[in-house]
């Protein structure tokens, strides 16, 4: 146990200096951009009109006449304490904004998860008992198509049958409607419509979880223990869901972890398709008006989910598999 | 093999590689897998080289008089919103796709080459800090970093190869050092530290050439991930400005008219997907060519 903790704590730390090194390079990299805020501020105003005077107040109440690294330090103390800036863009702050964009993205990636965790586990196991029959080769067949096909594809697909063609769910979402709605309201009304959008966040996960437990299944099903099992007379479904599944899991759990943290990066380019209100769609926004502090903020978050995804999927696999040791 | 106990060189071994394609290739290892990805991918291939000369139309001229039409004899594939010829902007866009993915690809090899063989090489302490970076730059997702370097760099051709290579590069480090390191200690690496040769000559001139097979292996890997992420770029605005036909731009910008025509947005599509199951067929059969059980893994003793 105090192994254990010990292990927690390390890998605790080296994720938050993986956070802080991304933070840097994004802020860095940022900093490339050509021309700062206050020439995206000022925009279409003439400079000459506003006089270099006024101009330069700007970027010091900005705190943009600073050298890089103080800028850095100040917007990292901003974000302990729940600040991440104003959006040129927008003339608001970013925090509420951002968190109200993250409540929609979960709202895609949770549905999304457990789809991958209950499609990628079921297929999975049902091509491995029906091993090499066509049950098993269709299931490969479409998982490895699955693989093969950009989600925005799959996402377009899903609109031009369903929207286009049947004209069941609208082909863009009005970011008013559900800005309005509390949470709970707006989950009730669009369960039937972020079905779509969520399937197409999670197919090409549900096709990994797939791959993975299968072969993994495959394995177990062939130990000796299983034999023995079955022939102890165990009925075949508790030989395969309690004895070969507990071990035949564990490489499946550690690919489920993992694929949150790429669910939670693969929203931007699904909300971008179905016009979703949702994070990713803000950062796109962001890039395009090359709004800093927005971009900061919204690829910070988003690369958070993605590292913390990752922690988990590491401790999963060292707490749930007896024969690694902490290190 | 015949090779037996008997000492390598650099050379025979590429020569035993080469032989060994084509002995392999009659005694039925090359598998249909294997033939189809190569069908598809010069198909590619020579599409994007002669693209101007076999596009029925001029990919970018606007046939005013046929805006939003269905597939028909003159337009096989139908025309998009500015009357232009579908067909003709697929194949143009060709180009753009398999351009920036394959050089993304070579670049991320280059650089994950150097890296990997380099980090195995000296081991120790220089290997646990490249790693350290390594891990980091893994840890950053994708896409995310792909946006990020293309929005602030603005979206080009040579962005998207620097952002995408980039990314790949890390993930091809790794693995080039995991081979990397079961060779190191081999004892002809040990023949040429005594001989006093350079780190330089002993990287690329006695280890690379048995990293090869990996490397083309994961090479073939990360082209068809770097042709889903080019097209996945294009389609949020951050592939190569809007004159040149762009598939992934081709399907975003086409998609709010498929209420007329679907063709714009899926023919761009299929093409993607079957650029890249040609890619994954190719390395699937390289696959069982270059790293099949056995055969590599006795001659690396040997």
């Amino acid at each position: 146990m105090k192994d254990f903790i010990q292990f927690i704590l390390k890998r605790l730390g080296t994720t938050a200096i993986t956070l802080i090194i991304i933070s840097m390079i994004i802020f860095g990299v940022c900093h490339l951009m050509p021309g700062d805020a206050v020439d995206m501020m000022l925009g279409g105003i003439s400079l000459q009109s506003l006089g270099e005077t006024t101009i330069d107040e700007l970027r010091k109440e900005l705190g943009l006449n600073l050298p890089v690294y103080q800028q850095y330090y100040n917007w990292a103390v901003g974000i302990f304490h729940g600040d991440l800036g104003t959006s040129y863009i927008m003339k608001a702050p970013i925090a509420p904004l951002v968190i109200r964009r993250l409540g929609h993205t979960l709202l895609l990636a949770v549905p999304a998860s457990l789809m991958m965790i209950v499609f990628g586990l079921s297929l999975g196991i049902l091509s491995a008992v029906k091993e090499k029959t066509w049950i098993d080769q269709g299931i490969s067949f479409v998982s490895l198509s699955m693989l093969s096909v950009p989600s925005f594809l799959t996402g377009t697909l899903f609109i031009y049958i369903f929207s286009v063609k049947l004209g069941w769910i609208p082909a863009a979402y009005n970011i008013l409607d559900l800005e309005g709605m509390s949470m709970f309201k707006m989950m009730g009304a669009y369960f039937g419509i972020l079905l779509f959008p969520s399937l197409t966040l999670g197919f090409e996960s549900i096709a990994y979880v797939n791959r993975q437990t299968r072969a993994s299944m495959i394995e177990e099903l062939k130990t000796n223990y299983v034999r023995t099992a079955v022939l102890k007379g165990v009925h075949p479904r508790d030989v395969v869901l309690h004895h070969a599944l507990r071990n035949g899991l564990l490489p499946a759990i550690t690919v489920i972890a993992f694929n949150v943290g790429q669910i939670i990066a693969g929203t931007v380019i699904i909300e971008v398709v179905f016009s979703y209100p949702g994070i990713g769609n803000l950062m796109i926004m962001a890039i395009k008006f090359r709004d800093v502090p927005l971009i900061l903020a919204t690829m910070i978050v988003i690369s958070s989910g993605y590292v913390f995804a990752n922690l988990v999927a590491d401790i999963l696999y060292t707490q749930l598999n007896p024969r690694i040791k902490y290190s | 093999m015949c090779l037996k106990g008997v000492p390598m060189s650099n050379n025979s071994l590429m020569q035993l590689g080469l032989k060994k394609l084509i002995t392999d290739f009659f005694k039925n290892k090359i598998t249909t897998n294997l033939i189809i990805g190569i069908g598809i991918l010069a198909a590619f291939v020579l599409i994007g080289i002669f693209a101007p000369h076999i596009t029925p139309y001029d990919a970018d001229e606007m046939h005013y008089e046929h805006l939003k039409e269905m597939p028909s004899a003159s337009f096989l594939l139908g025309t998009d919103r500015y009357g232009r010829d579908v067909l003709s902007r697929v194949i143009v866009g060709t180009r753009a796709t398999l351009l920036v993915a394959s050089i993304s690809t070579l670049l991320a090899l280059f650089l994950g080459i150097t890296f990997g063989a380099t980090s195995a090489f000296f081991g120790g302490q220089v290997d646990n800090i490249m790693m350290r970076i390594n891990d980091i730059f893994m840890s950053f997702p994708t896409l995310i970093f792909a946006i990020l370097v293309i929005g602030v760099l603005g979206p080009s051709m040579i962005n998207g190869v620097i952002a995408i290579g980039i990314i790949y590069a890390p993930r091809v480090t790794r693995v080039v050092r995991a081979q990397a390191l079961n060779i190191v200690h081999l004892e002809y690496i040990d023949a040429a530290k005594v001989r006093g040769e350079s780190s330089f000559y002993i990287i690329f001139r006695e280890m690379l050439p048995n990293l090869w097979p990996t490397i083309i292996v994961e090479g073939s890997i990360r082209l068809g991930y770097a042709i889903l992420l080019t097209a996945s770029l294009g389609y949020i605005g951050l592939g190569p400005p809007p004159p040149m036909p762009d598939w992934g731009l081709m399907a975003y910008s086409e998609r709010g008219y498929m209420f007329e025509t679907p063709w714009p947005v899926f023919a761009p599509c299929i093409a993607i997907v079957i650029a890249v199951i040609g890619v994954n067929l190719f390395g699937e059969g390289l696959k069982d060519i270059l790293l099949a059980k056995g055969s590599r893994s006795k001659e690396a003793k040997a």
